[in-house]
């Protein structure tokens, strides 16, 4: 199937990786928290001077949209992205809408 | 007469600001920035090998606050983006056309490495971290913003699959570009 991201409800997915390329990042994100219980979130990034290669996700942001960080990728000379993962915390309002 | 860090490292930052300012240009003159144009595939060929070399605070620091730089930084990612789609649209249009398509084929991909190396790096973080995580049975996997050439899509299940992250139940994609569109079965 294929949705926007920022609308799509994610009520029946238990992971999502979030690509570089995703410029509203945080918006996909609070969407994610909205529909999803219990999240595990993968979002690509860049750190560094491959900033000038995609936006660099905005981890403070991510954390107010209602993601915390568990851990991250190392940087590796062959890969240009690095991911930052996340869970959520227990979203009750989505698992009502789940209900 | 030991020269101070930052005269040393000049090269190494105009080496990187003098490529991010040519292939911008290149990027915003050329009409077709496509691997079909020879000069486009080798300038971010270039570009990315350069990027991916290391550069300690300092000289990260003056790549990317250099005035230059910084003007050009959003112009560029903008059409860089546009040439990553080209590129993809590029590839999967080689692999569609194969009567048989296999990963062994989808290793030809210029930058599969890249891609390889990631996910090798991200089921290493998330092995280390499974405990944490509270990832719910039988629940699929969303890709948002996958481009016309899911190699994550099709990849990244089966390698999740390998370590035994078996709780998640892989989703067959099927994918349509947009910039943060979701992928699923």
């Amino acid at each position: 199937m294929h949705a926007d991201g920022v609308d799509f409800d994610y009520g029946r997915v238990s992971a999502i990786f979030i690509a570089s390329l995703v410029a509203k990042k945080t918006d996909v994100a609070q969407r994610i928290v909205e529909t999803c219980k219990e999240p595990v979130v993968a979002v690509r990034t860049v750190d560094g001077v491959r900033a000038l290669l995609y936006c660099p996700a905005h981890l403070a942001a991510l954390e107010v949209a209602g993601l915390s960080l568990a851990g991250q990728t190392g940087r590796d000379p062959e890969s240009i992205n690095t991911t930052l993962f996340f869970d959520g915390a227990v979203n009750d309002h989505a698992h009502d809408r789940a209900a | 007469m030991i020269e101070p860090r930052a005269t040393r490292c000049l090269p190494a930052v105009d080496a990187v600001i003098g490529k991010i300012v040519a292939v911008h240009a290149l990027l915003m003159s050329e009409s077709d920035i496509s691997p079909r144009n020879q000069k486009i595939g080798i300038a971010l060929r270039e570009l990315v090998e350069l990027l991916l070399k290391s550069y300690d605070p300092a000289e990260t620091a003056a790549i990317l606050n250099h005035a230059e730089v910084a003007a050009l930084r959003i112009s560029l990612l903008a059409r860089l983006s546009k040439a990553e789609l080209a590129l993809e649209r590029y590839w999967s249009q080689r692999f569609i056309t194969r009567k048989s398509l296999g990963v062994s084929d989808l290793t030809e991909f210029l930058y599969w490495r890249n891609y390889e190396r990631l996910l090798g790096l991200e089921l290493q973080a998330l092995t280390a971290m499974w405990r944490r995580l509270s990832l719910r049975k039988n629940g699929g996997i969303a890709f948002v913003g996958a481009g016309p050439l899911p190699l994550c899509c099709t990849s990244g299940p089966a390698s999740l699959s390998f370590v035994s992250m078996r709780m998640l139940k892989p989703v067959k994609a099927r994918v349509n570009f947009c910039r943060s569109s979701v992928s699923m079965g």
